[in-house]
């Protein structure tokens, strides 16, 4: 099948081709081609963001910008290093050296758990269309998605607090598996060891990662114990749908969730 | 839509080929320039048989379009080998009986070549994780793994000119 590539060198050249019908963009093809191939996508032409320098991670005084095309494997590096689950648990280490950042917001479920941990970190995106750039809370961009005109141009949060992340990947195999759940925290305790504040971020209990607004009303004010987390998960578990995929029914989901986020947010 | 020009280099021989748009590299690799050592497997990104290093990075040439190559250095399982000697790689997966039908055997040496290109010197855990995106349907991969393993030895071995 054959379809026009385009290999513009700037946002504004990117918005500039994506105009017209069956434009798609692309940054590491690993979801687009993949679906190409497959005969589920006709697109008339693709856009590819490899060269429209959407790439790198800025460390600024506060927060850290990451380009929505920078390669899952560039996000490598010491300032990062917080995020190493995510990053071993992303697929192979081949897809990582294709597949982006902001491509995995894009990626169905049971894929895409970077935005489960992106979520927990309150990340914003950048955002580019025809009328100007603008920020979004990650949160919206889940809730009502972009324009087809428009492209995720970067990620933007404030680094964890030291001792304050957390991450679990339950997956059917210890490799290059798609999850199960997905569990992403950030939590602040306060020197007695109550939950003063919590943001907990789950995947495949529900279309897309969620933030779980039950489980952090059920953490907070709690002594961060084995009761607290079992509790944070029960709670999450009847506020979340599940869902049913070739890696575990929804009951299995619902069922493992509360042991899954003991498991993460106390590693036992 | 018009065919284009795209140039890249591949085992370090320039190539300057007319593409249609749209071509995957898998194709354009197996079909128009005679390296039919990278398969085609699944066309999905799951099973690794299409392999390839663009510029030093192993990336699964199903995924990737030819008119992207522009520019790049592509090296295949034809480039492993030098002046018709076996890379230590292609001798071990010999001597371990770690190819049976062989469908995966070129994607599991460029992936294991990237790993031993950073790290010569991996345990076995590493070699896991490096081939856990490459599937094989016949050896059960034990045979892979210790076959990468005495690659390292053998290239321990080597001066470092011949790795």
């Amino acid at each position: 099948m054959a379809f026009a590539v385009h290999r513009p060198e700037s946002v504004p050249a990117v918005i500039a081709a994506l105009a017209g019908p069956g434009r798609v963009a692309v940054s590491g093809g690993t979801l687009v081609i993949r679906d190409i191939n497959e005969g589920r996508s006709f697109p008339n032409a693709i856009v590819s963001l490899r060269r429209a320098g959407l790439s790198g991670v800025v460390r600024n005084a506060e927060t850290i910008d990451i380009g929505a095309a920078t390669p899952i494997a560039d996000l490598a590096r010491p300032e990062l290093a917080f995020l190493d689950g995510v990053l071993r648990g992303f697929a192979s280490p081949t897809l990582r050296n294709m597949a982006s950042l902001g491509g995995n917001l894009f990626a169905p479920r049971p894929y895409g758990d970077s935005g489960v941990a992106l979520l927990a970190l309150d990340a914003s995106l950048g955002i580019a269309g025809p009328h100007g750039a603008r920020r979004m809370p990650l949160l919206e961009f889940y809730a009502a998605g972009i324009a087809a005109d428009e492209i995720v141009t970067g990620l933007r949060f404030a680094l964890p607090a030291p001792g304050t992340w957390r991450w679990l990947k339950a997956t059917r195999r210890a490799l290059n598996s798609a999850s199960v759940l997905a569990i992403a925290a950030v939590v602040e305790t306060d020197s007695a060891g109550t939950v003063a504040a919590a943001r907990i971020a789950l995947g495949g209990v529900d279309a897309h990662p969620v933030r779980s607004p039950a489980a952090e009303a059920a953490l907070c004010g709690r002594v961060l114990d084995a009761a607290a987390a079992s509790h944070a998960g029960e709670e999450a578990a009847a506020a979340h749908p599940c869902f049913a995929d070739a890696y575990a029914s929804a009951w299995y989901r619902r069922r493992v969730l509360p042991v899954h986020m003991r498991r993460a947010l106390l590693g036992i | 839509m018009r065919s284009s020009f795209v140039s890249f280099t591949l085992n370090g021989e320039e190539k300057e080929l007319l593409i249609a748009p749209g071509q995957r590299l898998v194709d354009v690799l197996r079909e128009q320039c005679g390296a039919m050592g990278t398969r085609n497997g699944c066309g999905q990104g799951g099973c690794g048989a299409c392999t390839v290093h663009v510029d030093a990075v192993p990336m699964l040439s199903c995924l990737v379009l030819a008119e992207l190559a522009e520019g790049c250095d592509i090296l295949t399982i034809e480039g492993a080998a030098r002046d018709r000697t076996l890379h230590a790689l292609q001798e071990a997966f010999v001597a371990e009986a770690a190819t049976q039908c062989g469908f995966c055997t070129a994607g599991m040496i460029m992936a294991a070549k990237a790993l031993l290109d950073r790290d010569p010197a991996p345990q076995r855990e590493a070699v896991v994780e490096a081939l856990s995106g490459n599937v094989c349907r016949c050896t059960g991969y034990e045979p892979i793994i210790a076959a990468v393993l005495a690659a390292a030895a053998m290239l321990a071995r080597l001066p470092a000119a011949a790795a």
